[in-house]
């Protein structure tokens, strides 16, 4: 329990998801700039929403080099397809569809290979953050672990889920999305988002129980 | 669902160690330039005609190897061909059938008296030049060698028939002219 006592510190204003809300006005009147063809409007959105793309790109294939060409691919993407755009769901929604289904063709195509988890190309800012290293290493039972050691070990349990949950866990625990968003991100209904992110963090749990005791 | 949502607590804060996992400094200064810039190349891939855009993505090295490579077979099927073709336009020359042709031997007068059937009628002696004389034909076995030739010239094959010069349609002496 150690490491969860630690990870309790985490103050839940830190997910990116309300960190910076999407703007609904603002994104609209840069969405009907873009469909005119203002590329410094689109670019505005792009940098408005880079992060957030890019990190569900990468918790789903946790792979950087994948991450950052789907994520471009995502943006290109939108770019073409903006003028279909009517607006009837918000410009984010829309955006985080194009992603997901994007990285569900990726993986499906990779589905025959062996992952390659990229962990040495990701900046662990967690290393940087001393109060939280010092609350783990001061209470975990396993201090010998160290932190990427734990961060190889969640995303390979996370690669262990189906696609489906790993999107939910990715964008409920890890984005901090309500469940309603998701529902409508992944077309189906807020109970069964429910439903999986219940299923999901049970076999995380279990999988990572060496580091949960 | 035996389990509270309250047992996955440590998980869901295990879990919150990715919001760390992130790319390296810089990566997003650079993120939306980069994304603009492969939006403006699809743009001029789009504005381009198609056949510049093949052009334009042809690996040279490898063009230039296929094209070496296939104008060389085309000149080998080329000549085959005309290989072929010539091959079936001429007549059937003394080269074609001299493999078919039994040994010559060496004395043609032996061949008189060979114990041989007489030659066949696709094997008629026709004189290589005999003026306004019409041709005459006799059987094989009772040809001799013409008058000034030293019987080299004679077929002494059971299948092999007589110089290209000399070749003349069998039937002809039945139907002809004296030649002027």
């Amino acid at each position: 329990m150690a490491v969860t006592a630690a990870l309790m510190e985490i103050p839940t204003s830190s997910l990116p998801y309300r960190e910076a809300t999407p703007g609904g006005q603002d994104d609209r009147a840069l969405v009907a700039r873009s469909q005119a063809g203002d590329l410094d409007a689109f670019d505005e959105l792009v940098q408005r929403y880079q992060q957030r793309i890019y990190g569900l790109c990468y918790h789903l294939t946790a792979n950087h080099e994948d991450a950052n060409d789907l994520a471009q691919e995502t943006f290109v993407k939108a770019w073409k397809a903006l003028r279909s755009f009517k607006g009837d769901s918000s410009f984010y929604t829309w955006i985080y569809r194009i992603a997901y289904n994007g990285v569900l063709n990726h993986l499906k195509q990779r589905r025959n290979r062996t992952p390659h988890l990229s962990l040495n190309d990701m900046d662990f800012n967690l290393e940087h953050d001393p109060e939280l290293v010092a609350l783990i290493s001061h209470q975990t039972p396993r201090r010998e672990v160290n932190l990427v050691e734990l961060q190889q070990r969640l995303n390979e349990a996370m690669l262990k889920l189906s696609e489906e949950h790993r999107m939910v866990v990715t964008l409920h625990d890890v984005q901090g999305m309500p469940h309603e968003e998701i529902a409508k991100i992944m077309n189906c209904n807020p109970g069964t988002v429910r439903s999986r992110l219940f299923y999901a963090r049970q076999q995380l749990q279990a999988w990572m129980s060496d580091f949960l005791k | 669902m035996t389990d509270s949502p309250e047992s996955h607590d440590p998980v869901r804060r295990l879990l919150a160690l990715k919001r760390h996992e992130v790319p390296p400094p810089g990566y997003f200064d650079r993120f939306s330039s980069e994304v603009l810039h492969r939006i403006e190349q699809e743009r001029q891939a789009a504005a381009t005609p198609w056949w510049q855009g093949v052009f334009a993505s042809l690996n040279w090295q490898r063009t230039l190897a296929a094209a070496n490579l296939a104008a060389l077979a085309g000149m080998a099927i080329i000549g085959f061909t005309v290989v072929n073709l010539a091959g079936d336009d001429e007549p059937a020359g003394p080269e074609h059938f001299a493999a078919l042709a039994l040994p010559q031997p060496a004395n043609p007068g032996l061949l008189l008296g060979s114990p041989l059937p007489p030659q066949s009628l696709g094997a008629l002696y026709v004189p290589a030049s005999n003026g306004n004389q019409p041709f005459e034909v006799l059987p094989a076995a009772f040809q001799t060698p013409p008058e000034g030739t030293n019987g080299e010239s004679a077929p002494s094959g059971l299948f092999s028939t007589p110089r290209l010069q000399n070749l003349q349609p069998a039937s002809e002496p039945r139907f002809s002219f004296p030649r002027e």
